[in-house]
């Protein structure tokens, strides 16, 4: 390529993403070096005009009180990430492996979660409360809603429902990548499907499944209204509810945005070593 | 043996099947029926129409602006997915990862973000400008996956040829281009809208409640009316808006690219 070529190629390029970069510049990273600005001021101080600058004040409120809450933060996505696992990949498996029927009636049921989490969370508040599909149960064993809604095991769950189907793609398509040999000679040698399964398939399949793990983690991280609705009052102790709870209701804008902060950092970390394993945009 | 193995796989995929599926139906099955002390009762549409012309507008403005977003975002990821798909350049790895991150941005924290400058220097708090900008920013990303996708197995000759062929740029896009990348358009147009119509989160923040939109009402009525009918038939409406847009999407783009499945 000669010099003259390859500098109007530069151009092409700076022109081309230049409108969506200034874009990126206007409504991404200027918003978040905001609140990183935002983080250093008390309360809402800020948004009205006349900042007070607290130093790293809110830091340290953070650091001393809501230490639990980033803890439930990592926590909780970090086991339903874990049931994903155990969950998801058989079912990946035995669907590229055209193992089992009704491939479509899944194929559908694993679009749902893209809706948003309104409907996850919405829809299995209301099957746990009395008058939901559970009542025949309840009455049966004696427990009651109690036992199953507004603890950290609920909101578990529904983290666990919404992200199951993140696990399935990520582990499908690196499994749909292993070539059917291998499965047939471990058959061969003697090893029973399940054997196969865990031994070969699995360490096989390694990269897509770390990836999809990272992925459920990161997706939840986020996850407002599953803690709020499943966890209640008691166990809805996680940083996206109380970010929004310090900002539009208590206005302590500065607290939230230290936390946003955190937060950010905690996703950005988690976006990477995803981004970083599943080799995406190459 | 075999028998027992094979119904433990059904049971297994019964299961998994039913938690995935089961709150979807039964937030329809909410909004028709009504529980009383002796039992079920059905309802039909009562609860629909105990619904406000206030929501019906709500839906409207929803619509409007997920199409708009969805247009944005088009714009947007387009000149980006083309030159990550076409061009060689240096630290090309970290720039993708930099247009790729408003996706991981969690709504929150995008919220409180473009709150900030919307109210300190943009001025667009409230507006309906600022809503779409702001939605538009942390869903670019989901136009630009199916895009880049596609570009990168579309062979580059039929752009060649056309340029070579006297064509201009411009006509090579709409010509060529937009013709041949029409299912990954529309399916990055479909996921953007539905994203869209559903975010409750960036709008609670950035609209100030200064314009409606359902999802947002449908929000606040769940955390403070959730148990009435009308809620679930609030939430069955948008639920409906959205299954419309993405069964259109699986009839005319075919099931397995909709999903992006291996199988």
């Amino acid at each position: 390529m000669s010099n003259e070529e390859s500098s109007r190629a530069k151009i092409t390029v700076l022109m081309l993403i230049l409108p969506t970069l200034l874009y990126l510049v206007l409504f991404w990273l200027v918003p978040v070096a905001n609140i990183f600005w935002m983080s250093f001021t008390l309360r809402d101080t800020y948004l009205q005009g006349k900042p007070n600058y607290v130093g790293i004040n809110n830091y340290s409120i953070i650091f001393t009180d809501f230490l639990e809450t980033i803890r439930n933060t990592i926590v909780y996505p970090l086991v339903a990430a874990l049931i994903d696992l155990v969950l998801g990949i058989p079912l990946a498996y035995l669907l590229v492996r055209k193992k089992v029927g009704f491939t479509s009636i899944l194929r559908a049921a694993l679009i749902f979660p893209y809706f948003g989490d309104i409907y996850v969370s919405y829809g299995l508040w209301n099957m746990f409360l009395p008058g939901g599909i559970f009542d025949p149960i309840y009455s049966i064993t004696g427990l009651n809603y109690k036992n199953f809604l507004y603890n950290p095991n609920a909101v578990i769950f529904g983290f666990a429902v919404f992200t199951l189907p993140f696990m399935v793609l990520y582990s499908s398509s690196a499994i749909s990548q292993i070539d059917m040999s291998y499965e047939e000679v471990s058959m061969t040698l003697g090893y029973t499907p399940v054997e196969t399964f865990l031994k070969v398939i699995v360490p096989l399949a390694t990269p897509g499944i770390i990836a999809g793990f990272i992925a459920c983690f990161g997706w939840n991280l986020g996850g407002y209204l599953i803690p709020l609705l499943l966890g209640g009052v008691d166990s809805s102790n996680v940083m996206t509810v109380k970010i929004v709870e310090l900002s539009l209701r208590i206005h302590n804008y500065g607290l939230a945005a230290s936390l946003a902060i955190i937060l950010l950092v905690i996703t950005l970390i988690s976006s990477y070593l995803t981004f970083k394993i599943t080799k995406a945009l190459e | 043996m075999k028998m027992f193995s094979s119904i433990l796989k059904y049971l297994y995929i019964a299961i998994l099947a039913f938690i995935l599926i089961s709150p979807f139906l039964f937030i329809f099955y909410r909004a028709i029926t009504y529980r009383t002390s002796t039992g079920t009762e059905f309802t039909g549409l009562r609860f629909f129409m105990e619904l406000t012309p206030q929501y019906w507008n709500a839906l409207l403005n929803s619509i409007i602006i997920g199409v708009i977003v969805a247009i944005l975002d088009f714009f947007l990821a387009f000149p980006v997915a083309y030159v990550l798909a076409r061009y060689e350049f240096p630290m090309k790895k970290i720039i993708s990862a930099i247009f790729i991150a408003p996706m991981f941005t969690p709504d929150v924290v995008a919220g409180i973000g473009l709150m900030g400058v919307f109210i300190r220097y943009y001025g667009l708090y409230g507006t309906w400008v600022g809503t779409i900008l702001g939605l538009a920013s942390t869903s670019y990303p989901i136009m630009l996956l199916p895009l880049f996708a596609s570009l990168k197995t579309l062979d580059p000759d039929y752009e060649n040829v056309a340029k070579t062929l006297g064509a201009s740029p411009a006509r090579v896009f709409l010509t060529v281009l937009v013709p041949l990348l029409a299912p990954a358009i529309f399916s990055g147009f479909v996921l953007t809208f539905v994203w869209s119509i559903n975010n409750y989160l960036l709008p609670l923040f950035l609209t100030g409640g200064a314009i409606d939109l359902l999802a947002v009402k449908l929000y606040s009525d769940v955390r403070w009316w959730g148990l009435l009918g009308r809620v679930a038939a609030e939430a069955s409406i948008l639920q409906l808006a959205t299954f419309l847009a993405v069964f259109f999407y699986i009839r005319l783009s075919g099931e397995k690219q909709a999903t992006g499945l291996a199988f």
